[in-house]
């Protein structure tokens, strides 16, 4: 009766220790895996906080470069701006411009500097708006006329 | 029994210890980072509004078919700007320019010029500062 005291004692601490185990591990893994999704999003953020640009035309007269209108892009934020297809889409006067409609003179502007943004679409005489959606989903409008 | 809880809250409790360690060694930078940007950017908003400028004057020599520019811009803000990163679009197109000065302090002004511009008539104008503040004007308005 003795013995088998003891041995429901084991039992019962090596199974709560393997109980505590598991707990434990599940508990440091959700721990993590929060505090990585949670870095992530801080990134991100911090990103977003550092990005910032303006078209900085004269939207009294948009110059041309053969079938493209140019426009001159400004970082104005605290960050390297990356400045390609991928990071940039464009809309013009509410519709999205394929990819290879546009491009942009550099791939990246430091802070303060400017860069050109070629796009090539048909405008007709009138007012339109530029719609540019820039990295972290920054975006700014700029409305001129023809 | 007492002993089997004794173990399980110590492996629990050091499994919570842990935890704090994980949140407070890889989440505070992070909190960090994130203040460092807020404040920054908040720098920035601030430098904009409190940026102002104005083109005084803007007159136009020959200078043989071509033109050149003198431009007056004064600073009626109150944030010393650097000029070396202003843009001057002239009829829409950037133009290069040599200015008098390389700050523009408040209340001071500086003369840009710009030099064989092709063509007459009237012409828009706009400089923009280093922090995206501009200036409009039209010669021969």
């Amino acid at each position: 009766m003795g013995f088998s005291l003891t041995g429901t004692h084991v039992i019962f601490f090596i199974a709560s220790v393997i109980v505590a185990g598991m707990v434990s591990g599940v508990f440091i893994a959700v721990t993590m895996d929060v505090t990585t999704s949670l870095s992530n999003r801080g990134g991100r953020v911090m990103e977003q906080l550092n990005t910032d640009f303006s078209i900085i035309n004269d939207p009294r007269i948009i110059p041309m470069s053969g079938p493209y209108y140019i426009f001159y892009l400004k970082n104005i934020g605290g960050a390297l701006l990356i400045t390609t297809n991928q990071t940039f889409q464009v809309f013009v006067n509410g519709e999205l411009i394929g990819t290879s409609q546009y491009y942009f003179e550099d791939s990246s502007i430091a802070v303060e500097a400017v860069t050109t943004l070629y796009v090539n679409t048909t405008l007709a005489t009138g007012d339109h708006s530029l719609r540019l959606v820039g990295p972290q989903a920054v975006n700014k409008d700029f409305t001129f006329i023809k | 029994m007492g002993f089997s809880l004794i173990a399980a809250a110590a492996i629990l409790g050091i499994t919570l210890f842990m935890a704090v360690e994980i949140i407070a060694s890889d989440f505070l930078p992070t909190m960090e980072d994130i203040t460092t940007s807020y404040v920054t950017m908040k720098d920035r908003i601030q430098e904009q509004l409190l940026t102002s400028i104005n083109i005084t004057l803007v007159t136009r020599s020959d200078n043989g078919t071509n033109y050149d520019y003198n431009i007056s811009v004064k600073n009626s803000g109150s944030v010393t700007l650097v000029t070396d990163t202003f843009m001057i679009l002239i009829n829409g197109t950037e133009c290069h320019f040599t200015c008098s000065r390389q700050y523009l302090y408040p209340e001071n002004t500086v003369y840009f010029q710009v030099v064989n511009q092709v063509g007459g008539g009237q012409r828009p104008m706009k400089i923009i500062t280093n922090n995206g503040i501009a200036a409009y004007y039209t010669y021969g308005e």
